[in-house]
């Protein structure tokens, strides 16, 4: 009997060794490395790369962004020159004339002139239908190269967000005309060749990629020489990792928890940065459900929604309360909505009056229905998990019963879009995309918008208020009109905000120059260096 | 065999370590000290205190008592699995082991393709077709693990079929239901008492294992493998959340396990002319 004792315990010992040696198994090749060289980074990601094709939408923007430029780059002060030097609009606005930078090469090789920029537009224009949350799609009249230096885009209207949708990180950025199958990219191509700071030199998909600093890049070269983005999908051991060395950065939205920022707030051998408030983290209500298509349940489920107890319970306060989709800092939205305030009294009242009453389970029920709801999450994010199981709880305190169902981001994301969903988390689009972009994308099927709002009444009207919001030349009547969509959308209470997110990052207290950029999927690398 | 029991100190502790589990089990609503449900997010991560015997989780939630009514679907569900197991295996094994011919033959060959399956990856397998639930969670187990059994029993159904006491009643023509549950099924009694127990022991570590995975129960209820799977997500900044379910998880299996041994001991009529 002792011997079989003695056994077990060296078994339990065994087991403990094999879970503390999960951390770093599988790496000692590359362990290290960040140590003894100090212009190679090696950063982290949940999921791979996957298909970096700049004119679609399934890749990882931070890597797109590194790869490829665009006509012009967003800044913090506005429109800057990219591959266009400069540019000059029409008075009427409609015509937009770019002339491009002359020494501009793809790092094949291949020169960056307007005919190369003209083939990219043609191969995005081919695949017209899968940019519908671009307003300027439908605009669009033409595009042209008169020299080999100057490229023209006109428009059927006058389009005020114009040179923002040509400076986001997709679809508007350029690759080499030799990647592209046919002269066209919608079905894919045969590399990955751009203009950017960087090249990929080398991946393994769901395990790493490598990318080295291009030694023709047209503008500053950054310093750090080689890029090695790993794939971690957890969390524990993405911080793991980072604490032996095995990377060097952590950053995103969803790559921390806020228990571990607050673990290494003081740290001196690691450093934290938060950015202000990118986007809203909301969830949205399926108006098409029979249960959540009246009104007074959304907005009863608005009323027993604790916003501030989410932000300091679950956020420690990093992530200020949300009382609207959109935040006051973002254009045209400071309206003065009147928030949904906390209050559960209010909310069983209210669903009370709807007719739902409470049963002997402690789950109301209305005509033998049960007020039973589904909420989706995404379970590659840290705290959406943690949050669900915060609202059910609080929802069950006023009868509502809550069934939560993660899945990983590709099939969450399916999910929203296909409308396979009776609530579901999603972001505000952050800047430079909100308003005008995420609003634009609610009148297709985009995200999980558009399915959601399928069951309301005034939905062709807060559609059309969207599209004419868009092409409006005019300050106030443009105003005016994100007013009335923003209060309309707020009154039929299909968003549930939350709280403002906003961008973190955990890294090695030798690497500076750590920001966070005007897109909140950029990872700016360029201007991070070793001390 | 009351006396042997009683000398076997292994047998008697962990039988009384897994009633005393199981009767806490029973009666959580009045043992546990707050509502497993209750959360309150301000106060998360609590140390242990009074109010809170083992601190509260990343919900604010006393997990003393998320791990008390984690007792039901942890026990009670890898019990239902070991009976279904069991029932299915012992009815196999022992129609195998006395009918042979045919009825042997189709039986066996199930078993054997039954067993060349990995039985985590087809346990996978079967809830990810079924989808995820507790019900499919205890079919898959049950449905992956009755091979094994059947086996077994079969090897001790055949030393028994062709002693005296069994022919004597074929002689006699008695019927063959009689001769399986009066002669067979309590011959077995011994192995099956074995084989029961060291099988909750794996059904917990399962069961377990696939809300660890959150395939098997889901949230809210409190079930250890779930509760270990949520302390992982604090892994570096709250590594105490893990020593609670994960220790109990530990103690419980190695309970089932001795128990299994120790009475195999005391039923085993040869261990003591040693």
């Amino acid at each position: 009997m002792k011997k079989r004792f003695v056994a077990a315990m060296l078994a339990g010992t065994m087991a403990f060794s094999m879970l503390a040696g999960c951390g770093t198994s599988g790496d000692t090749s590359s362990a290290g490395t960040s140590e003894n060289s100090n212009s190679e980074l090696v950063f982290v990601n949940y999921r791979d790369i996957r298909d970096l094709n700049p004119h679609l939408y399934a890749g990882e923007m931070y890597a797109q962004s590194m790869l490829y430029d665009t006509l012009v780059s967003i800044t913090d002060d506005g429109y800057e020159g990219c591959l266009a030097e400069s540019w000059e609009i029409s008075e009427d606005g409609k015509i937009y004339t770019f002339k491009i930078r002359e020494g501009v090469t793809f790092s094949d090789g291949e020169i960056c002139d307007a005919n190369a920029i003209l083939a990219n537009f043609n191969a995005i224009i081919a695949n017209k239908e899968r940019h519908t949350w671009l307003e300027m799609m439908n605009l669009l009249v033409g595009v042209s190269a008169p020299d080999d230096y100057t490229f023209v885009i006109e428009l059927s209207e006058a389009y005020y967000p114009m040179l923002t949708e040509l400076g986001c990180i997709r679809p508007f950025a350029m690759i080499s005309p030799n990647c592209m199958i046919d002269g066209e990219t919608k079905d894919g191509v045969n590399g990955y060749i751009g203009t950017g700071p960087y090249v990929l030199t080398d991946f393994v998909t769901d395990e790493y990629a490598v990318f080295e600093r291009n030694e023709n890049y047209w503008g500053e070269l950054p310093a750090i020489e080689k890029i090695t983005v790993k794939v971690i999908p957890d969390n524990q051991t993405r911080i793991m990792a980072l604490e032996s060395g095995e990377i060097d950065l952590i950053f995103g939205k969803n790559m921390l928890d806020a228990d571990a920022i607050s673990q290494y707030e003081n740290s001196d051998k690691f450093t934290v940065a938060l950015s202000d408030p990118t986007s809203t983290r909301h969830i949205v209500l399926n108006t098409t459900n029979d249960i959540l298509s009246d009104v007074t349940i959304r907005q009863a489920l608005q009323h027993a929604t604790d916003r501030t107890a989410i932000s300091e319970g679950i956020f420690y306060g990093l992530e200020q309360p949300a009382d609207t989709l959109y935040s006051k800092t973002v254009p045209y939205c400071d309206i003065g909505l009147e928030p949904y305030e906390y209050d559960s009294d209010k909310a069983s009242e209210m669903l009370e009056q709807a007719g739902w009453a409470m049963g002997k389970d402690g789950v109301r029920y209305k005509d033998g229905k049960k007020l039973e709801l589904e909420l989706l999450y995404n379970s590659d994010s840290v705290t959406e998990k943690t949050i669900s199981e915060y609202l059910q709880s609080e929802y069950a305190k006023i009868g509502i019963s809550i069934k939560i169902h993660g899945e990983e981001e590709q099939s969450y994301r399916d999910n929203m879009k296909a409308g396979n969903f009776d609530m579901v988390f999603n972001i505000s689009w952050g800047m430079p995309y909100d308003p005008q972009s995420s609003l634009s994308g609610m009148t297709a099927p985009v995200y999980g918008d558009y399915a959601a709002q399928q069951g309301l009444e005034d939905k062709a009207e807060i559609d059309k208020a969207i599209a004419e919001v868009l092409t409006t030349t005019d300050e106030t009547e443009r105003q005016e009109l994100y007013t009335f969509v923003l209060t309309r959308l707020h009154e039929d209470a299909v968003y549930i905000p939350l709280t403002y997110e906003c961008n973190k990052a955990l890294y090695t207290s030798d690497l500076e120059g750590v920001h966070f950029g005007t897109d909140q999927y950029d990872v700016p690398f360029a201007d991070m260096y070793f001390e | 065999m009351g006396k042997r029991f009683l000398q076997n100190k292994t047998a008697v502790i962990t039988v009384l370590i897994v009633l005393l589990v199981a009767l806490i089990g029973i009666f959580a609503p009045v043992i546990a000290p707050n509502d497993p449900y209750e959360t309150n997010i301000i106060n998360k991560f609590a140390d242990y205190s009074l109010e809170y015997p083992l601190g509260t989780d990343q919900l604010g939630r006393c997990v003393l008592s998320r791990m008390i009514y984690g007792i039901r679907p942890t026990l009670g569900l890898a019990i239902l699995t070991m009976l279904g197991t069991i029932g299915i295996g012992a009815i196999l094994g022992i129609m195998a082991g006395y009918f042979r011919g045919i009825v042997e033959e189709v039986i066996m060959r199930v078993v054997d393709v039954m067993l060349s399956f990995p039985s985590q990856i087809m346990v996978f397998a079967v809830v990810a077709l079924l989808g995820v639930s507790v019900q499919n969670v205890i079919i898959a187990n049950i449905f992956i693990k009755w091979a094994w059994y059947a086996r077994m029993i079969r090897t001790g159904v055949m030393q028994y079929r062709d002693r005296n006491f069994v022919q004597f009643s074929r002689c006699v023509g008695m019927p063959e239901r009689f001769i399986l549950f009066k002669h067979l099924l309590p011959s077995i009694t011994s192995d099956l008492a074995v084989l029961a127990s060291l099988d909750v022991g794996w059904a917990i570590i399962n069961i377990s294992t696939l809300s660890f995975l959150g395939l098997g129960v889901q949230a809210p209820t409190p079930e250890w493998g779930a509760m270990l799977n949520e302390a992982k997500e604090v892994l570096t900044s709250n590594p105490v959340q893990m020593i609670a379910p994960g220790i109990a998880i530990v103690a419980l299996v190695c309970c089932f396990n001795l128990m299994g041994d120790a009475l195999r001991d005391v039923l085993d009529p040869k261990e003591v002319k040693q």
